[in-house]
């Protein structure tokens, strides 16, 4: 019933060095538009005064490295707004979900540490929503407060901007593609207070059966909930806890197992995290997976299953279902 | 001066080398002769190369020592200072290059274990003054399992060294690989038996043109 995964969709190099950062003179910040998610939105970005976008800058995923929404070249308007005088830092672009928050908005902040924002430099980004406004979530503020930022650190403009200055940091991840060393550094500096002891012999399936809505899910999922509890594996709903207690649960842990998802993601904050074994969606398996295992050295393994077929999804959604879900649980739970 | 028939000749304190090492110093430590500058040279060993490379940079070259052992106090001179610490220790590097400001050459001749020889590189080489040498030597350790080598073993800095090339042509990777630090600030890389050479600065123009006229291409 289960197969091993059998490749790559990308491709997961590890980079011992740090990013590269460079200056942009006169760089044109443009904003996203409310009504349009970044992915369909060929307008925002950050660009030079010629038009031509700021490579270092752009916003990259999938194998082929796509730029996601941004333009090579964009018309600017004739007048600019002005940035208040003062030092920026490029951020990138943060999404509210933890999978992209953590593999969008983190990789920029990876010189913190290293040798640490300028004092009082605001951090240029672009997302759909306030600074103050993402600190209502629990992992913004508790990742971000572990980093010293409050939201005032913050800025985006709400009007094409010229920015005199701006100093550009690589990202450190690039989603499918390549993550940097450091940006494990920056992970263990954030999950430094929330580690707890090794339980030896705890094993945890992690359910989404609580889950609203998720990028990937198992829509027929209480039965390998109960399979999993009757084998005497905890069954945890991550999404339920606080950020903090998610980095103990798994730092605890000797076993995590679960259908794949960005709460594998959260081992990169655990310094010793424990071994894996995930149900992916198909025989080939999303390199970020793979990117997150060698930064943090995890011991992973994961499988798929003919029976699992998808379902039409939503737009933010993928749906599967798996045709025997008691007897795939057993079949995962007879392979770890 | 030739440092090789220095090495031969040298009745001081005791200076432990490769002989092959000599002309890779001279080849790539050449143009600091009578200028000044700073060298780091991690191991002081008998406290011979201290001596042999002051002679050699002149009188404006400043030689810090870092070692673990105090008894290596004993070599310091007008020109020679040595501190005492890990090389690995990065806020102890940070302490060094604090109070002698930034290095024009650094010499890894301390350990040569894996774990302190990627630290040290990790920390130090991004603080090299651009032009500066960076220089590991003894690097056979990369290959031996009491240094924490092996052949092929991840984690050596000669299997560091293979992904380095590769950084280093990041630009030419077509996406595989971004620049990095040391790829925007490393000129070159030279591999020798058992040493690694790092020449530290910016190709700032890297166009692929042809000049001349294009009747004779």
């Amino acid at each position: 019933m289960l197969q091993p995964c059998g490749g790559l969709w990308g491709s997961a190099t590890i980079i011992d060095s740090d990013p590269a950062c460079e200056t942009v003179r006169d760089a044109v910040y443009c904003p996203l538009r409310p009504d349009i998610f970044l992915d369909s939105y060929n307008g925002w970005g950050i660009y030079h005064r010629d038009g031509s976008l700021v490579e270092a800058c752009g916003y990259y995923r999938l194998p082929s490295k796509a730029l996601i929404g941004q333009s090579r070249h964009l018309g600017l308007p004739p007048t600019l707004a002005l940035a208040a005088p003062g030092a920026y830092v490029y951020g990138g672009p943060v999404i509210m979900h933890f999978g992209h928050f953590l593999t969008a908005a983190l990789p920029r902040l990876w010189e913190i540490v290293r040798r640490g924002l300028p004092r009082d430099a605001k951090i240029v980004v672009h997302s759909h929503e306030a600074p103050e406004a993402w600190f209502a979530r629990d992992y913004v503020r508790t990742i971000l407060g572990q980093l010293g930022l409050p939201p005032d650190r913050f800025v985006q403009f709400p009007q094409p901007t010229l920015i005199p200055r701006l100093h550009v940091p690589r990202p450190a991840l690039e989603e499918q593609n390549f993550a940097h060393r450091v940006f494990r550094t920056l992970c263990l500096r954030i999950g430094a207070p929330f580690q707890a002891a090794k339980q030896e012999g705890r094993a945890i399936y992690l359910s989404k059966t609580r889950m609203r809505n998720g990028t990937y899910r198992l829509m027929n999922e209480e039965p390998v909930d109960d399979a999993m509890r009757a084998a005497g594996i905890e069954v945890v709903h991550p999404e339920t806890l606080p950020f903090a207690g998610q980095v103990g649960l798994l730092a605890s842990s000797a076993l995590v197992i679960g259908t794949a998802g960005s709460a594998f993601h959260t081992s990169v904050f655990c310094e010793h995290p424990p071994r894996i074994v995930g149900l992916a969606y198909g025989p080939v398996l999303n390199a970020n997976y793979a990117l997150i295992d060698a930064l943090a050295g995890n011991d992973a393994r994961y499988v798929h299953s003919p029976d699992v077929t998808a379902l039409q999804s939503d737009a933010a959604t993928f749906c599967y279902q798996a045709s025997d879900p008691a007897a795939l649980a057993h079949a995962l739970i007879r392979s770890i | 001066m030739n440092l090789y028939s220095y090495f031969l000749a040298n009745t001081g304190r005791p200076i432990h080398k490769n002989v092959h090492y000599l002309p890779i110093y001279e080849r790539h430590f050449h143009p600091f002769v009578g200028r000044p500058l700073t060298m780091i040279e991690i191991g002081c060993g008998g406290g011979g190369s201290a001596q042999m490379w002051k002679r050699y940079f002149g009188p404006y070259a400043r030689i810090v020592g870092i070692d673990i052992n105090p008894a290596c106090r004993a070599y310091e001179d007008e020109q020679v200072k040595v501190r005492i610490g890990s090389q690995s220790d990065t806020a102890f590097l940070a302490d060094i290059v604090d109070e002698f400001g930034a290095p024009d050459i650094v010499l890894d001749d301390g350990s040569h274990r894996m774990d302190d020889v990627n630290a040290t590189f990790n920390w130090l080489y991004s603080r090299l003054y651009s032009g500066g040498i960076y220089l590991v030597e003894d690097l056979h350790t990369a290959y031996w399992d009491e240094f924490g080598g092996g052949f092929r073993r991840p984690g050596t800095f000669i299997e560091r060294c293979k992904d380095l090339i590769d950084e280093f042509n990041a630009d030419h990777t077509r996406g595989a690989l971004p620049p990095t630090e040391f790829s925007v600030a490393t000129q070159s890389m030279h591999i020798y038996d058992s040493v690694v050479v790092f020449e530290r600065g910016r190709a700032v123009d890297k166009r692929s043109i042809i000049t001349g006229n294009a009747q004779h291409y």
